[in-house]
C-alpha cells in the first residue's frame, strides 16, 4: 500500500545541516494500523509528511500503490493525494465557519461527489464516527474530541486508501483520545493504511505495530 | 459544499472580514469618483471663463488688414453678409467646430464731440451655444429694436450719453436703451446698433466687415487641422484665432488633469497598499484552512475560488457604493473644495455607476491579486505548521 525506500531528509541550518531522516524504510500494507513512537524533534511528522505526498525526501522514494509519489508532477501529485491519502492533524484545522456537515463536504467535493450526494454523504460519516446529531454545529460549538472526531470524518471521506494521523489524541483528554483511537482502528479494518505518529503510549496499543524513530532511523518496536 | 460556496458561506458568516476591504475600496472609488465629478465641473468654469474672454475667431475678408478692423480705421475690406450664413449652416467645418456668429459692420464716427466706434451687428446663432455663453452675451442676443443703440461704457463716458438719451449719429436719431459695463476691451468703446440700420446709414445693405465666431477653444495640431480645412472651405476669407484664450482653457484642463492625475495616482497606490496588506493578513488568517485544503488535494486553482467570489462580491459592491458617496461628496462638498461659485452646478454623473463597479472589481482584483497568488503556492507543510 504505502511503501518507503531510503527516505533521507537534512534541514538547512545557519548552523549547518541537521539529518532529520537517514535512510529510513517501511513498508505499511492495507488494513494495517502503524504507530510512529519517538522523542519530540525526532522527525516523526517529517516522516508523516514525505509519506503523505506533502514533502519532497532529499533522497529515497515513496510508492504509494505502486507510484512513485516523487517522480510524478506537483499536479498529479496533489491529484493523487487527492484520490488516495487522508490527513488528521493534531489542531483539527476544521474550517471554523463551516459546520461539521460543511467541513466532511468540502473534502468529499474534492474527491468528486455532487453537491447533493455529498450532503448526505458528510452525515452519514459523521454518525459513523457518533456525531449524526451534531452536523449542523460549528467547530466553536464543538467539543475538542467532537472536533477531531469530525476531523476524522473528514479524513475518510471518499474512502483513501491511506490515513495519515498527526498527533490525533494530543490535545485531547483521555476518554476522547480512546474514542479517536478506537476509530482509527476500526478504519484500518475496513481495508485502509492507516499511520499514526503519536507520543502516546495509550494509542500505540491499537498498532498492529509499532516503529520507533530516534537519530533520524527507525526499528521496529516490540 | 464546492470551494465557491465555502467562500460565499465565509462572507456570510464572518461579516466583519468584509468590512475592511469594502471600505478601501468604497474609499478609493468614492475619491475617484469625486475628482473626475469636479475635473468635469472645473472644466465647465473654466470654459464659462474663457467664454467670457470673447468671441476667439474672426472672419475678415482675405485682404482685409487686420489692424484695421481691430481698430476699426481706415478703408477697411468689405465682405457680403451671407458670408455669415454660409459659415454657421453651410460650411461643415464651421458648422461642427464654431458656434455664436456675429456679423459686424463698424464705422468710427463722432457722436456727441466724442470718436466711438459704431458697430452694426447681427447675431446668428449656432446650434451648441453653451448656456453659459447665452448669458455672458447677453446684450449681443437681446432684441435691439429699431433705433435703438446700447454704449459701450467708454463710449458712455466719453458722449455723455446715458439710458434713453437720444444720439444723433451721422444724419439719424437713435434712442440709448442702455450702457454696458465696463469690460477694458475694445467693445467698451462701441455704440452696437442694428446691422440693417448701420448698413441704411452708410448705404451698404448686404455689406459686412468681418464675422466673430466662437470656436472650438481648442489648440495645437487639432487646430491647426481645423484651420486647414476651413481655408479649403471658404478660400476668400481669412480666419484669426485669439491663440491666447485657447491657450487658457488648454493650460487650465492640463493643470485640471495633472492635479487629478496625482490625486489619483496617491489614492490609487495608497488604496492597493491597502487592500494588498488586508489581503495578506486574511491569507495569514485562513493559513490553517488552505493548509489543509491543499493537503486534502485541493490544486492552487482551487484555492484562488476560495477568494475570488469574495474580491468580486467587494470590489463590484464597494465600487457600486463608492460611487454613491463619491457623488454625494462632491455635490456637498465639491464647490468648496474646488473653489466653484454657485453658477457651476457639479453633476451627478449615472453613467459612471458600472464604470465604479468595474473599477473597483479590477482594482480589488489587482490589489489582492499578490497575496491570493502566494496563497494558491503555499507549502500545506509550511501553511500547517506556523499555526
Amino acid at each position: 500500500m504505502i511503501q518507503a525506500e531510503s527516505l533521507c531528509k537534512t534541514y538547512r541550518r545557519r548552523t549547518g545541516n541537521l539529518s532529520v531522516i537517514e535512510g529510513v524504510s517501511l513498508h505499511v500494507k492495507a488494513g494495517e494500523c502503524v504507530v510512529l513512537l519517538g522523542p519530540s524533534g525526532s522527525g516523526k511528522s517529517t516522516l508523516l509528511n514525505m509519506l503523505g505526498g506533502l514533502l519532497r525526501p532529499f533522497s529515497g522514494q515513496v510508492l504509494l500503490d505502486g507510484v512513485d509519489l516523487y517522480s510524478l508532477s506537483p499536479a498529479a501529485r496533489v491529484r493523487l493525494r487527492r484520490e488516495k491519502v487522508g490527513f488528521v492533524f493534531q489542531s483539527f484545522h476544521l474550517v471554523p465557519y463551516l459546520t461539521a456537515a460543511e467541513n466532511v463536504a468540502v473534502a468529499l467535493h474534492l474527491r468528486g461527489r455532487g453537491r447533493d450526494s455529498s450532503r448526505e454523504e458528510a452525515v452519514a460519516l459523521l454518525t459513523r464516527v457518533g456525531l449524526g446529531d451534531r452536523a449542523d454545529h460549528v467547530p466553536d460549538e464543538l467539543s475538542v474530541g467532537e472536533c477531531q472526531r469530525v476531523a476524522l470524518a473528514r479524513a475518510v471521506a471518499g474512502s483513501p486508501v491511506v490515513i495519515f494521523a498527526d498527533e490525533p489524541t494530543g490535545n485531547l483528554d483521555p476518554d476522547s483520545a480512546a474514542v479517536v483511537a478506537k476509530h482509527l482502528r476500526r478504519f484500518s479494518k475496513e481495508g485502509a493504511a492507516v499511520v499514526v505518529v503519536t507520543h502516546d503510549p495509550q494509542l500505540a496499543q491499537i498498532a498492529d505495530r509499532t516503529l520507533w524513530l530516534e537519530g533520524g532511523k527507525v526499528r521496529e518496536r516490540k | 459544499m464546492n470551494l465557491i460556496q465555502m467562500s460565499l458561506r465565509e462572507m456570510v458568516r464572518r461579516r466583519r472580514g468584509l468590512l475592511l476591504p469594502l471600505t478601501i475600496v468604497l474609499c478609493v472609488v468614492s475619491i475617484m469618483v469625486v475628482v473626475w465629478t469636479l475635473r468635469d465641473a472645473t472644466m465647465q468654469r473654466v470654459r464659462r471663463v474663457t467664454a467670457q474672454m470673447g468671441n476667439n475667431l474672426l472672419f475678415v475678408p482675405k485682404d482685409a488688414s487686420v489692424d484695421n478692423y481691430f481698430a476699426a480705421i481706415g478703408v477697411q475690406a468689405e465682405m457680403p453678409e451671407e458670408k455669415m450664413e454660409y459659415l454657421a449652416d453651410r460650411c461643415p467645418v464651421t458648422r461642427q467646430h464654431a458656434t455664436h456668429y456675429v456679423a459686424k459692420f463698424q464705422q468710427r464716427v463722432k457722436v456727441n464731440g466724442a470718436e466711438v466706434v459704431l458697430t452694426g451687428f447681427n447675431v446668428l446663432r449656432g446650434e451648441h451655444v453653451p448656456g453659459a455663453m447665452k448669458r455672458r452675451r447677453s446684450f449681443l442676443d437681446d432684441k435691439l429694436d429699431p433705433g435703438f443703440i446700447i454704449l459701450g461704457s467708454e463710449a458712455g463716458r466719453a458722449t455723455s450719453l446715458e439710458k434713453d438719451d437720444v444720439a444723433r449719429i451721422d444724419g439719424r436719431e437713435f434712442k440709448v436703451k442702455y450702457v454696458l459695463p465696463e469690460f477694458g476691451i475694445l467693445d467698451d468703446s462701441r455704440v452696437w446698433a442694428r446691422l440693417e440700420e448701420v448698413q441704411e446709414v452708410y448705404n451698404k445693405k448686404g455689406v459686412i466687415h468681418g464675422v466673430d465666431a466662437l470656436g472650438c477653444l481648442c489648440s495645437g495640431p487639432y487646430f491647426e487641422q481645423i484651420r486647414a480645412e476651413i481655408a479649403k472651405q471658404v478660400p476668400d476669407l481669412r480666419m484669426v484665432h485669439a491663440q491666447v484664450i485657447a491657450d487658457v482653457r488648454e493650460k487650465s484642463r492640463v493643470a485640471v488633469e495633472d492635479v487629478g492625475a496625482i490625486v489619483l495616482a496617491i489614492v490609487t497606490i495608497l488604496g492597493a497598499a491597502a487592500i494588498l496588506t488586508a489581503a495578506v493578513s486574511e491569507v495569514r488568517e485562513r493559513r490553517g484552512e488552505i493548509g489543509v485544503l491543499l493537503a486534502m488535494g485541493a490544486g492552487g486553482g482551487r484555492i484562488l475560488l476560495l477568494f475570488l467570489p469574495k474580491i468580486l462580491i467587494v470590489g463590484a459592491l464597494g465600487g457600486a457604493l463608492g460611487w454613491g458617496l463619491g457623488s454625494i461628496l462632491a455635490a456637498r462638498i465639491g464647490p468648496a473644495l474646488a473653489g466653484l461659485g454657485p453658477d457651476v452646478p457639479v453633476l451627478v454623473f449615472v453613467n459612471l455607476l458600472p464604470w465604479s463597479a468595474a473599477l473597483g472589481v479590477v482594482f480589488s482584483l489587482v490589489a489582492s491579486s499578490l497575496a491570493v497568488w502566494r496563497a494558491a503556492r503555499l507549502d500545506p507543510v509550511e501553511a500547517l505548521r506556523e499555526l
